[in-house]
């Protein structure tokens, strides 16, 4: 079972991170003779408050991945608001262990970051932090 | 007999010397985030199929838990899957948006940790 550890740094949980077509469109565009954007490396944020992943608008369009899904996203305060989703998948340090997974198309408001893994990766391996030594682990 | 309260000049609660304010630091990305979630709220991409999926969800309760594929204002099916309805999408309509959706009676929001607005 793949194990991710860290330290928890000034803004939090930080991994590096692949983001790539997900597995469908990619099977699409090879199917097509068309070229396959090749995957973008970066880092990531753990953020278990989040419900979902949220992956930089400049990503999603370094992919060209085309909106498949809408949805509501709820914001304190206000009524919820369409969002939109797009088909990414989400590869976690060097393992070879993607995640197909939705995410939202927005900036995370945290500079060093351009990915928040939200719950509905991390629901799928244990996370373990550990706030007194600063560390993090996560088994998938 | 009590000890003697107070620190020596060299203990004590330091502040950590500050390179750069906080919002220095944090406003430019939480100006891009209000621009990309202004972008994000503000796009009309699939309204035709959203809106089409909501006048019609009544009408498929009994296909709850299944993916309903919606290019326009039609729809092309329901499948077990999000992949399967995926790959319809892209043999049927090529490399451009469509809706794929989960057919949910109570559609829970999404949440992030980090949203201004």
């Amino acid at each position: 079972m793949p194990r991710l550890q860290g330290k928890i740094d000034f803004d939090g949980a930080i991994i590096t991170v692949r983001i790539e077509l997900g597995a469908t469109g990619e099977a699409f565009l090879h199917a097509a003779g068309r070229p396959i954007p090749p995957p973008f490396p970066t880092t990531a944020l753990i953020d278990p408050g989040a419900t979902h992943t949220a992956v930089h608008p400049m990503i999603i369009d370094h992919l060209g991945a085309p909106q498949t899904g809408r949805g509501w996203m709820g914001v304190p305060g206000e009524p919820a608001s369409r969002v939109q989703f797009h088909d990414v998948r989400v590869t976690l340090g060097t393992y070879r262990h993607p995640f197909d997974d939705q995410v939202e198309k927005v900036v995370p408001g945290t500079p060093s970051v351009a990915v928040l893994i939200g719950r509905d990766i991390l629901k799928q391996g244990t996370l373990l932090l550990d706030c007194e030594n600063e560390t993090f682990s996560f088994w998938f | 007999m009590p000890a003697k309260r107070g620190k020596k000049k060299s203990e004590g609660t330091q502040r950590p010397a500050v390179k750069q304010p906080a919002n220095d630091r944090l406003k430019p990305v939480i100006e891009a985030m209000v621009a990309s979630l202004t972008e994000t709220l503000g796009d009309t991409t699939l309204d035709e199929e959203f809106d089409y999926y909501l006048a019609h969800l009544p009408e498929w309760y009994d296909q709850e838990g299944k993916h309903v594929l919606i290019h326009g204002s039609e729809h092309f099916g329901f499948f077990p899957t999000r992949n399967a309805a995926l790959e319809e999408g892209f043999r049927q309509f090529g490399w451009v948006p469509f809706l794929v959706k989960q057919v949910q009676r109570d559609e829970k929001p999404v949440y992030l940790g980090w949203v201004i607005r």
